[in-house]
């Protein structure tokens, strides 16, 4: 009786939801702010509100996306992968990114779609433009190639899984999407800064708005400066690729050489002059320095100790009211009252942010390596570390310049770690099962 | 002959516009300020740094340099620089340019950085160093020169330099020992100081003229509104003044209520 109560319940639920969604007009969807950098640089919300049209009329929505010419973006790739999810009559796919991406990667591309809370690692945030898997130097921006591998190869020991299925031109249009939700991000973060810094109110008092349609100068920063160091970031990312010199790549080894070599890149993994055991552990397992997160979740415990600094803020504030005379007092209390607004707006935001999670090291012997497992994708993460982590790169730090691990050393620490799997230690011991036991 | 005198008239002319600019040069164009920063108020207690798993770093006991305030209420690291309208540059004076090839080293010495503020002018040689027998990794999340993470191994170093200026000092770390934090503040012009265990600092040689100095430290942030005898620092920690040529600006004793650190 009860079930069937509930049934003619859940079918009426239905019904509203379908008339409510289904068949009315398409609900429209819009980028939301980033109220993480928001909150942190206390941008009120006028500016708040000037920062999202700014970055909505270079950018347009999640539906309709538009760009300028200097963005170098392809508008029709974009439109491809933009928008709701439908099919046309030839079968052709229309709103790629919402159908294959937006459940992990959310529609802002803050990594903070509905399932990303059950998945470790979370998913990649792309507003801060900062990619692990890639072939350039640790601070550059990756190439369209990098981030096309990565869709087509996944990320092993993630919940990235390959895009490979997909007809090229979809996996082109979604690499384009990225590239364009992590162009927003800079801006929206380029904006905030340029209101924080230099906007506010003007030596008279007044607020000076954010408008560059009105203001020539505001424009010639927005387009000129912040977009123009954003676009030129993405643009130089192919010279930014680190290419071993050919003469140092170690082909073709004889069982001997790669003996030595990996003895080598031995002493060196347990060394003081490579240190890896420091964090990835005495045994590779992982089990050294775990107390680190990567710049992701930092950025959300900074956030969270902001917040946790306030009411200790709140309190030493009030307590200076104590023997003031009047018109202190007065200032004090529109401190206070600041200093709560800022307590409520921190706690609001900090309930979506995901919790953080520390940067556990690899463990180097399940020979899964995220970033992609042939030798040139472990030269290049020993060469200049993985951005965005606590890893360090051995290499120089800019091209031409001397590291710390000669290019030697770097393919002999290579060898070594390719070889770590494949350790008597790596591999669990085959035991006989016992089936009596079982029955 | 008549070639001559005025080849002279006008070398005597030249050499006098010469001269006159030059004296501008020397005393009359350049100005200091100075001060002392103070906290007001009660510092809240400082949590002793506890490196684990690094003998050498237990050994050494690096101290917790986030909130250094001096027996009279000194606050040590508090960052002052000017802050430059955009696309606009200050005039520096010639006694600074050997300073331009001089390195600045940010070490790694006994598992904290020194200094705790590294203060470097763009294009001047960074270096980078590991005085320590354990090896290190440096972490500078730099914005506009691109954020680098380097290995620095036990008593090596890594030499660069940045070409753009940073618009606040921002952190450097090091992820092996992550209790190691530091600061690094990249500016165009050489106008920045950091104020010593007594609150002090001075930043000499300024072009005359009206300036906006910023104030920062670690731990607060901007030092919004802080007072000082006859001025106020406004919500983002700045204050335009007027530097005379051949004086002294003293602003004396700038307070930083207690209720600002985080």
């Amino acid at each position: 009786m009860t079930k069937h109560h509930l049934t003619s319940k859940s079918i009426a639920l239905v019904t509203v939801l379908l008339i409510v969604g289904g068949c009315g007009p398409p609900e429209q969807v819009f980028f939301q702010s980033n109220m993480r950098e928001m909150v942190s640089n206390q941008i009120a919300p006028k500016y708040q509100q000037e920062i999202a049209n700014v970055n909505e009329a270079l950018f347009g929505t999640p539906d309709e996306p538009s760009v300028m010419p200097e963005m170098k973006l392809d508008i029709k790739q974009l439109q491809f992968a933009a928008g709701p999810v439908w099919d046309d009559q030839q079968g052709g796919s229309h709103g790629l990114y919402r159908k294959h991406c937006a459940h992990c990667h959310g529609i802002n591309g803050d990594g903070r779609g509905p399932t990303a809370q059950f998945l470790n690692p979370y998913p990649r945030d792309y507003r801060p433009a900062i990619f692990k898997f890639k072939s350039t130097y640790n601070p550059a921006r990756p190439t369209t190639e990098d981030l096309h591998r990565v869709l087509m190869n996944g990320i092993p020991g993630t919940a990235m899984p390959s895009f490979s299925l997909l007809p090229p031109a979809e996996v082109a249009a979604l690499v384009e999407y990225v590239k364009y939700l992590s162009m927003r991000g800079q801006m929206e973060t380029s904006l905030i800064g340029y209101v924080f810094d230099e906007l506010g109110e003007g030596d008279d008092g007044e607020r000076i708005s954010l408008n560059p349609v009105n203001d020539a100068e505001q424009r010639e920063v927005i387009l000129g400066e912040l977009l123009a160091d954003i676009v030129a970031g993405w643009e130089e990312a192919p010279e930014q690729v680190i290419d071993p010199d050919p003469d140092a790549i170690p082909a073709d080894k004889t069982a001997e050489q790669l003996a030595l070599s990996v003895d080598k890149g031995r002493v060196l993994f347990y060394g003081t002059k490579a240190n890896c055991i420091k964090c990835h552990g005495p045994t590779g397992l992982g089990d050294g320095q775990q107390d680190d997160y990567n710049v992701w979740n930092k950025a959300v415990v900074t956030f969270e100790e902001a917040t946790a600094a306030l009411p200790g803020q709140i309190k030493t504030t009030k307590a200076s009211m104590r023997d003031k005379d009047q018109d202190q007092k007065k200032a004090i209390k529109k401190e206070l009252a600041a200093l709560n607004q800022s307590l409520a707006l921190h706690k609001r935001v900090q309930e979506e942010l995901l919790p953080p999670r520390n940067a556990i090291p690899r463990n180097l012997r399940q020979g899964t390596f995220r970033g992609g497992r042939r030798p040139l994708d472990i030269y290049r993460k020993v060469y200049t570390g993985i951005a965005g982590t606590p890893m360090p790169g051995g290499g120089p730090v800019t091209p031409g310049a001397k590291g710390t691990l000669s290019d030697e050393e770097i393919w002999q620490l290579v060898d070594y770690v390719r070889s770590l799997p494949f350790e008597p230690a790596s591999q669990p011991t085959r035991l006989r099962i016992n089936y009596d036991v079982l029955n | 002959m008549i070639q001559t005198i005025c080849h002279f008239l006008i070398s005597v002319v030249v050499t006098m516009v010469l001269i006159g600019q030059a004296g501008g040069l020397m005393a009359a164009d350049w100005g200091t300020l100075s001060g002392r920063v103070v906290l007001d108020g009660q510092a809240p207690e400082s949590q002793p740094i506890k490196p684990a798993k690094d003998q050498f770093c237990m050994t050494a006991g690096p101290p917790n340099e986030t909130l250094m305030v001096g027996e009279d209420g000194g606050l040590a690291n508090v960052v002052i620089y000017i802050r430059v309208k955009r696309g606009q540059s200050l005039e520096v004076h010639p006694d600074y340019d050997p300073q331009l090839s001089e390195e600045v080293v940010l070490d790694n010495k006994g598992c904290q950085f020194v200094p705790h503020i590294a203060l470097i002018r763009t294009g001047q040689p960074l270096v980078v160093r590991n005085s320590d027998p354990t090896g290190h990794n440096t972490n500078a999340s730099l914005a506009k020169n691109g954020a680098f993470n380097v290995l620095i191994a036990a008593n090596q170093s890594q030499k660069m330099t940045l070409s753009k200026a940073e618009s606040l000092p921002l952190p450097v770390q090091c992820n092996v020992h992550p209790f190691m934090k530091g600061y690094m503040l990249v500016r165009d012009d050489p106008y920045m100081t950091v104020t010593d265990e007594t609150g002090a600092f001075e930043i000499s040689k300024i072009p005359a003229g009206n300036h906006e100095f910023q104030f920062w430290q670690e731990r607060i942030g901007y030092l919004k509104n802080c007072k000082y005898e006859g001025g106020e620092l406004n919500r983002r920690g700045r204050v335009k003044l007027d530097i005379q040529g051949g004086a002294d600006l003293d602003l004396g004793k700038i307070e930083v209520p207690a209720s600002l650190i985080k």
